[in-house]
């Protein structure tokens, strides 16, 4: 089985969108070599589309994919992806944005783009740059699941499993103990290593 | 071919390499064109397109026992 530590992370992050926009669920894959490390991901099982997104109450989807290691206390983000697009048929072209976080990568030297950025599927009538605007890696600090789900709710008007004030407050609970057991390089100076 | 979990649970699903690989393949052909071979190689170069599905594809092509990352 399963480092448990894998377990108590996907459960934090499925009780945040278990409380608040979905009733679907992420589930681990361990890597299949390497008991060390794992993907979090929603999983159909027995299907040709294997992995899938999360359906929302506005008829939208939220994809997950997340790249992980155990630390001694816990998990680390070695990399996720996470795209609010409209249908759940992946072979389309209709995300509407995505947050992307690469820190294996940006770690290797070879990485030209911000270690945390967005992708906005449009392009702004000023722009007249050669790459594609869906393209281009627009730089972000460092964001939790909780912080995309909250913008969902507030911009998207994403329907909540409960009261909205109700949803939002538990975000931000689980917002500040994200800050608080991050890992990473540009976590806050006064939050303590995890 | 429907892909057979080994070992599953509510919220863990066990993969071998070969499962993984159809999962790529599956997830290629029908977001990108290619076979999953192909995609693992390109990835492996990092000569994918900086897309939705090379990314979340990538993401997945992470549990084997391979080296690079593939796309932005």
């Amino acid at each position: 089985m399963p480092d448990t530590r894998f377990g108590a992370f996907r459960d934090t992050l499925n009780r945040t969108i278990n409380k608040t926009v979905s009733r679907d669920r992420l589930t681990v894959v361990p890597h299949t070599v390497d008991p060390t490390r794992a993907v979090i991901v929603a999983v159909v099982q027995g299907s040709h589309q294997v992995f899938r997104a999360i359906r929302l109450g506005n008829g939208h989807y939220l994809s997950v994919r997340m790249d992980v290691h155990l630390i001694p206390d816990g998990v680390s983000t070695d990399a996720n992806s996470i795209a609010y697009r409209q249908s759940e048929e992946t072979r389309g072209d209709d995300w509407i944005f995505r947050y992307e976080y690469e820190r294996l990568q940006a770690e290797s030297g070879t990485y030209p783009y911000p270690v945390a950025h967005w992708h906005v599927n449009a392009t702004p009538a000023a722009y007249a740059g050669a790459r594609p605007f869906p393209e281009l890696h627009l730089p972000t600090g460092r964001l939790s699941l909780e912080d995309i789900i909250r913008h969902l709710i507030v911009e998207h008007a994403v329907p909540t499993l409960c009261p909205r004030a109700d949803a939002l407050a538990f975000l931000d609970e689980q917002r500040n103990t994200f800050q608080h057991r991050r890992t990473d390089p540009g976590r806050p100076a006064s939050v303590a290593e995890a | 071919m429907v892909v057979r979990m080994v070992d599953t649970s509510d919220d863990i699903v066990v993969l071998t390499p070969d499962e993984v690989r159809h999962a790529i393949d599956v997830e290629a052909r029908g977001r990108m064109g290619i076979s999953g071979d192909e995609f693992i190689a390109r990835w492996l170069r990092s000569d994918l397109p900086d897309t939705l599905a090379a990314r979340e594809i990538g993401i997945i092509a992470r549990l084997l026992d391979l080296t690079p990352y593939g796309s932005g």
